[in-house]
C-alpha cells in the first residue's frame, strides 16, 4: 500500500506534535540537572545560564542516595525473580488444566486489580506486624516485607499475560516431551518454558517496574535503613530548600536503568504482549 | 474404573497411546499428578494473594464497620462496633464529610474519563502511525515508552515542577514566548488543577496504551488491509471496518484496566499536591488518606474505601457483561 | 465427584492460610519489637529532621548519641525521619504495638497521641528519672500532653514565631523599625511591595502554618479556638483573624499570589534571595545561613498584635511550637530509655543541640549559657516564654489542623486566583471546617 503525499506529511506531523509531547519533560529533567541552583529558583530559563555537573555530585551527598539504590535493587530484583516463577507456574496451570476452582481463581486474582491501595494498607502492615512475631520472620522494615507485597502486585497482570501467552503456544511441545517419558514439570522447565521467554521477558519488566516505583506502601512498609529510592527521592524536597536541579539529576540516575532495560528488552515486550493479546 | 466413563476434563493432553489413560506419566512422583499438579503450582499465587491482598482487604471492609479513630487506635481489638454509621457519614450528601465525598466522587470519575480517552487516543494514533515502516520508527517507539519506563515519582515530579506558577516551564512558554495565557496563571491551585493533574495521568499513562495497541496491531495479518484497499476502501474506512473490530477484545481490556488503574491512582495527585489538594483535583484515593492518616478516622476511611471498590465491582461486572452481550449479538 | 474433592484442596488451604493469619492478627502485638539480642541494650530511636536537613540531623544526633554509648554502654540505633512521613509511622507504630523506644513528636501531636494511650506517661516517678518537671521550661512543659493529666512527653526542642524583617531594604523604604502592629505592617508592606519585590512572604500552601495563624491570631482577636472541647471557628472574631491573613494576598497585595503553592518552605528562600522583605516564621536561622544570608542582614521582632486590644484578645504572639521527646509503651527498655531522653535534655546537650540547629533549648539552665547571649535568642526566649500558648490541647488537634488550615489553605488559593475573598466565603469555610472536626471527632 502506498500512502499519498498528504497522508505521509500527516503522519509525519502527527508524529512529531506526539514526540514533543513526550520529550519536552525529559528536556526539562535533562537541562534542570546541569542548572546552578539560581537558575532554577528563577524564571524558567530554556538553556541553562551556565552548565554544571555538580547537582550530579552534591546529589549523593544531601540524601543517602547509593543507600536507597541498593535497597531499590535488591527489592525489585527479588521481587521480579519470584513473581516470574509464581505467575510461570500460575499461568501455566490455568493455561493447560482445567481443575475445579480455576474460573474463580483467575477471576479473583483480576479483581484484586480493582483494590485501593489505601484500603488495605493498614491491614496489611497490622498482620505483617502480627505475624513477624508469631512466625519470628522480620516483615515490617525488612527486606522481605516489600518484597513480598511487590511480588503479589505484579501477579495479577502477570498471570492473565503468561496464561494468554501460554494459549498461544500448541500443546505438542509439551506433548510430545511427555509421550517421550518427561513428567509435566520437566516438560514445562525443557521445552515450553525456552519458547516463552518474549511473555516471560515482558512480565519481568512489568514487574520490576512495579516494584522500582512503588510509593505508598514503601513508605510505612520501609525504614530509614530499608527505604527504596521511590520515596527516597522526596527527601530532595523536605530540606529547607528544594534542590530541584538535585533532585533531577537523581532522577535521570535512577531512572536509566529502567529506562535502559525496558527499551533494550522492548521487542521481547511487543511480542510477549502480542501473543497474550490475542483472545 | 470410573475413568473410561468419565469426561476428559477441558486442556488436559489426551492420553499417551501406548499406556492407555493415564493420569501421569510412569514413574512420577504423586505431586506430578494432573489432578493435583494444577494445585500445587497455583499455590504459592493463592497464598500470597490470600496473605497480601484478600485478607487484609476482608480487614478493611471489618474496619469500617467499627469506630475507629485516634482514641480507639491503639487497642484496636476492643474499638467500638459502629454498624454501618461511617458509611452513613460517607454517604450523607448533606453533612460536610459526604459532601465532600461525592464531589470527589465526580473529581476522580472525570479524571478516569478523560485520562482513559486521551491515552487511548493517543495510543492509538501513535500506533497506527508507527504501524508502518519507516527509518526512525524505532527511535521514535522508544521515546514514547521512555515516560512510562521511568519511576512514577520522577515522572509525576517534573510535571510539579514544570506548573509551577512563577518559576515553571508551562507557564514560561504560554504566558511569556506564546501569550496564550496571562503569566499569573495557576495550574496546581484553582480549577486548572484538575487539567493539570489530567495532562500527567495521560503522559504517564498513553504509552502503556500504545504498546498494547501496537502489538495487537502487528497481529492482523496484513492481506485483509491488502484486500479492502484492493477493493477500494479509503485508510479511514479501512481503519473503522477491519482495525478496530479486530482489536475489539484488546480494547474491552485496555479500556478497562486503565480505567481501574486511574481511578485507584494515588500517587499522581499526591505527589503533585500533597496532602491538601485543591477541590478541583480531590480524588477518591486521597481523599481517604487524608482521612485515614491525617484526621486519624480509619473506620471513616475504610468505609469510603469499601464504597469505592463497591463502585469499581459493579462498574467492572456491567462492563464485562455488556461485552460478552455485545459480543454474543456478533456471533 | 473427582472435582468437588480437589475443589476442596483449595478450599482447605485457604481455610487453613486465613485461620494461621487471623489467630496471628488477632495475637495482639506482644510488644517489643527490635529489642536487641541479648548482650547490652540497644535503644531504637526516630528523630525528626531539624536545622538544614536530613544530612545535618544525622551528623548532629550521630554524634549526641555516640557520646551517649560512651557515657552509659547504651547503644542507640537511631533513624532521622522526614516530616512528611513521621506522623503516619508513628501512627502505624502505635496500631501495631511495635516500633521504636524513644520518638521525636511534634508537640502539637501532644493531646492526640496522649488519647491513644500508646505512650508511657511521665509520672512523677519517671519525670524524676529525667530531672524533674521543674528543669523545664514552664511553656514548653505545658505542651506535653493532655491539659490536666500525666504528660505524655518532655519537651526537646522549643521554637518561636518572630517577625525577620530586611533592614537594607527597610531602610531603603525609609521605614524606621519592623512594625508592632497589623496596620503598621500592611502599611510597611505596601511601601515595599515594587517591582518585583513584596513585602511579606508566606508559606501559603502549607495547612500547618494556616491552622497556626489561625490560632495565634485568633487568640490576639479573641477566639480561642475550642470552647469546652468543641471546636469553636466560626465567629466574627476568627473570621477577622482569618481575613488579616489571606487579605496579604487578597486586599493588601503585599504578597506574592504565587506564595498560595508554596509548601516546602520557599518563602524562606523567597525571603533569603531579598525577594520579599518580611517573614515570619519559627527559627529560621540556620536555613537563611545556608542559603546565604547573613544574621547581620535581618532584624528579629516579635510578631505584630491589633493596634487595639479586641475584646477577649490576649497578647499571644506566637504558639509554644517545638518537638517533644516520648517513650512507647511497647519498650522493654524502659530504664534505659529514661537515661537517654534524661541525657538528650541535659543542659550541655540541649546547648549543643539548639544552637546547631538554631532552635531553643528547653531547659532553663541552657540559657544561662554565654554562648546564648545574644539577642536573637534573648528575643526568642522572651516569646516563647511570655508571649505564646499551646496550641489547642485537644485530642482532634490533628484534625483540626487538617480541616481548618485546610480551608483557610483554600481560601489563599482563591485569593491568589481571583484577587480577592469575600467575608462571606471565609465564614462558610470556617463553618464548613468546624462542621468535619466537630463530626468526625465527637466522642470516642
Amino acid at each position: 500500500m502506498r500512502e499519498s503525499a498528504a497522508a505521509r506529511w500527516a503522519r509525519r506531523g502527527g508524529l512529531t506534535l506526539i514526540a514533543a509531547f513526550a520529550l519536552f519533560p525529559l528536556y526539562v529533567i535533562v537541562e534542570t540537572s546541569v542548572k546552578p541552583l539560581s537558575d532554577v529558583n528563577g524564571a524558567f530559563r530554556w538553556l541553562p545560564s551556565r552548565v554544571t555537573f555538580a547537582p550530579f555530585v552534591n546529589m549523593w551527598s544531601t540524601i543517602p542516595l547509593v543507600h536507597y539504590f541498593i535497597n531499590s535493587v535488591i527489592v525489585s530484583v527479588i521481587a521480579t525473580v519470584l513473581a516470574v516463577l509464581v505467575a510461570v507456574f500460575a499461568g501455566y496451570a490455568i493455561s493447560r488444566y482445567g481443575f475445579a476452582g480455576r474460573r474463580v481463581f483467575s477471576v479473583t486474582v483480576l479483581s484484586t486489580q480493582m483494590f485501593p491501595g489505601i484500603a488495605f494498607l493498614l491491614p496489611l502492615f497490622l498482620i505483617y506486624v502480627n505475624l513477624q512475631n508469631v512466625v519470628g520472620i522480620k516483615l515490617y522494615g525488612s527486606y522481605t516485607g516489600l518484597i513480598i507485597t511487590y511480588l503479589t502486585f505484579a501477579l495479577p497482570f502477570s498471570i492473565w499475560m503468561l496464561a494468554g501467552y501460554f494459549n498461544s503456544l500448541p500443546r505438542q511441545l509439551e506433548e510430545a516431551a511427555m509421550v517421550d517419558g518427561a513428567t509435566p514439570l520437566r516438560a514445562l522447565f525443557r521445552v515450553v518454558l525456552p519458547v516463552a521467554k518474549p511473555g516471560i521477558i515482558a512480565v519481568a519488566v512489568f514487574a520490576f517496574m512495579t516494584a522500582w516505583g512503588e510509593v505508598l506502601f514503601a513508605s510505612v512498609l520501609t525504614t530509614q535503613s530499608t527505604r527504596t529510592l521511590a520515596i527516597g527521592l522526596q527527601e530532595y524536597s523536605s530540606q529547607s530548600l528544594v534542590y530541584w536541579n538535585q533532585l533531577m539529576a537523581a532522577s535521570i540516575v535512577v531512572s536509566l536503568p529502567v529506562v535502559a532495560g525496558f527499551l533494550g528488552l522492548q521487542r521481547y515486550l511487543v511480542r510477549g504482549l502480542t501473543a497474550g493479546s490475542v483472545k | 474404573m470410573p475413568e473410561v466413563t468419565k469426561a476428559r476434563p477441558p486442556g488436559a493432553p489426551p492420553a499417551a497411546a501406548a499406556a492407555g489413560p493415564r493420569r501421569r506419566p510412569r514413574g512420577t512422583r504423586w505431586w506430578q499428578d494432573r489432578r493435583i499438579l494444577p494445585y500445587l503450582l497455583i499455590a504459592p499465587a493463592v497464598l500470597l494473594e490470600l496473605l497480601v491482598h484478600i485478607v487484609p482487604m476482608i480487614a478493611g471492609v471489618v474496619m469500617s464497620l467499627f469506630r475507629l479513630t485516634v482514641f480507639t487506635i491503639h487497642h484496636w481489638q476492643s474499638a467500638p462496633f459502629a454498624g454501618l454509621s461511617n458509611f452513613a457519614l460517607g454517604l450523607n450528601p448533606h453533612g460536610p464529610i459526604g459532601s465532600a465525598l461525592w464531589r470527589s466522587f465526580g473529581v476522580t470519575l472525570g479524571y478516569a474519563a478523560c485520562v482513559v480517552a486521551g491515552s487511548w487516543l493517543l495510543g492509538m494514533v501513535a500506533a497506527a502511525l508507527l504501524n508502518v515502516e519507516f527509518r526512525a520508527r524505532g527511535w521514535l517507539r522508544a521515546l514514547f515508552l521512555v515516560p512510562y519506563a521511568l519511576p512514577l515519582y520522577v515522572a509525576v515530579i517534573v510535571w510539579r515542577f514544570m506548573f509551577q506558577q512563577g518559576t515553571g516551564a508551562i507557564n514560561a512558554i504560554l504566558a511569556r514566548d506564546l501569550h496564550l495565557v496571562s503569566g499569573s496563571t495557576f495550574w496546581l491551585i484553582g480549577g486548572n488543577a484538575f487539567w493539570a493533574m489530567t495532562v500527567t495521568g495521560i503522559w504517564r499513562t498513553w504509552p502503556f496504551a500504545f504498546l498494547i495497541l501496537l502489538a495487537a496491531l502487528q497481529n492482523i495479518p496484513g492481506e485483509l488491509h491488502e484486500a479492502a484497499a484492493v477493493d477500494g476502501a479509503s485508510s479511514w474506512r479501512r481503519f473503522r471496518a477491519i482495525t478496530l473490530p479486530q482489536l475489539r477484545g484488546i480494547n474491552l481490556v485496555l479500556v478497562l484496566v486503565l480505567f481501574l488503574w486511574t481511578f485507584n491512582d494515588f500517587n499522581t495527585p499526591y505527589v503533585l499536591f500533597g496532602g491538601t489538594p485543591p477541590d478541583s483535583a480531590n480524588v477518591l484515593s486521597l481523599y481517604i488518606y487524608v482521612n485515614s492518616f491525617s484526621n486519624w478516622n480509619f473506620g471513616l476511611g475504610a468505609a469510603m474505601s469499601v464504597l469505592m471498590l463497591a463502585f469499581l465491582l459493579v462498574i467492572s461486572l456491567v462492563y464485562i457483561r455488556a461485552f460478552r452481550a455485545g459480543r454474543e449479538a456478533d456471533a | 465427584m473427582r472435582c468437588a474433592r480437589f475443589g476442596t484442596w483449595s478450599v482447605t488451604a485457604a481455610a487453613v492460610a486465613a485461620v494461621l493469619t487471623g489467630a496471628a492478627a488477632c495475637g495482639g502485638g506482644s510488644g517489643g519489637g527490635g529489642g536487641g539480642t541479648g548482650g547490652n541494650a540497644a535503644l531504637t530511636y526516630w528523630a525528626s529532621t531539624e536545622g538544614t536537613g536530613a544530612q545535618q540531623s544525622q551528623q548532629t544526633i550521630g554524634r549526641v548519641v555516640s557520646k551517649f554509648t560512651k557515657e552509659t554502654g547504651i547503644k542507640v540505633n537511631f533513624q532521622i525521619i522526614p516530616w512528611t512521613d513521621l506522623e503516619t509511622k508513628i501512627l502505624t507504630a502505635v496500631t501495631s504495638g511495635s516500633g521504636p523506644d524513644v520518638v521525636d513528636i511534634g508537640n502539637t501531636w501532644a493531646p492526640s497521641f496522649a488519647a491513644t494511650g500508646g505512650f508511657v506517661p511521665f509520672t512523677k516517678a519517671n519525670l524524676s528519672k529525667v530531672g524533674g518537671a521543674g528543669k523545664f521550661v514552664q511553656a514548653s512543659f505545658n505542651t506535653t500532653g493532655l491539659p490536666g493529666k500525666t504528660p505524655m512527653s518532655v519537651p526537646l526542642y522549643a521554637e518561636a514565631y518572630a517577625l525577620q524583617y530586611n533592614k537594607a531594604e527597610f531602610a531603603r523604604a525609609g521605614i524606621s523599625g519592623p512594625p508592632a502592629t497589623w496596620s503598621q505592617l500592611v502599611a510597611d508592606g505596601k511601601k515595599l511591595t515594587h517591582g518585583g519585590q513584596w513585602g511579606i512572604a508566606i508559606e501559603g500552601g502549607s495547612y500547618t502554618e494556616a491552622s497556626h495563624w489561625a490560632f495565634i491570631l485568633g487568640r490576639q482577636y479573641g477566639n480561642p479556638l475550642y470552647v469546652n472541647g468543641r471546636p469553636h471557628f466560626a465567629t466574627p472574631a476568627e473570621l477577622t483573624a482569618v481575613k488579616q491573613y489571606v487579605d496579604l494576598i487578597g486586599a493588601d497585595h503585599i504578597a506574592d499570589p504565587a506564595d498560595a503553592e508554596y509548601t516546602s518552605n520557599q518563602s524562606v528562600t523567597a525571603f533569603a534571595q531579598g525577594k520579599a522583605a518580611m517573614l515570619i516564621w519559627q527559627n529560621p536561622a540556620t536555613s537563611l545561613g545556608q542559603l546565604g544570608m547573613k544574621p547581620s542582614a535581618y532584624g528579629i521582632a516579635p510578631m505584630p498584635m491589633p493596634a487595639t486590644t479586641p475584646p477577649g484578645g490576649q497578647p499571644v504572639q506566637s504558639h509554644t511550637a517545638g518537638e517533644n521527646l516520648a517513650i512507647m509503651k511497647s519498650t522493654t527498655h524502659l530504664q534505659e530509655a529514661l537515661k537517654f531522653v534524661r541525657y538528650m535534655t541535659s543542659e550541655p546537650v540541649q546547648v549543643e543541640l539548639a544552637r546547631t540547629y538554631g532552635l531553643l533549648p528547653v531547659v532553663k539552665a541552657a540559657y544561662a549559657n554565654p554562648a546564648l547571649q545574644t539577642p536573637a535568642y534573648q528575643t526568642y526566649r522572651n516569646i516563647l516564654e511570655q508571649h505564646s500558648v499551646p496550641m489547642p490541647r485537644v485530642a482532634s488537634e490533628s484534625q483540626m489542623e487538617t480541616s481548618l488550615g485546610g480551608a483557610i489553605v483554600n481560601l489563599i488559593r482563591t485569593a491568589a486566583t481571583t484577587g480577592h475573598v469575600s467575608d462571606q466565603q471565609i465564614m462558610s469555610a470556617l463553618q464548613s471546617a468546624q462542621q468535619k472536626v466537630a463530626a468526625a471527632g465527637a466522642g470516642g
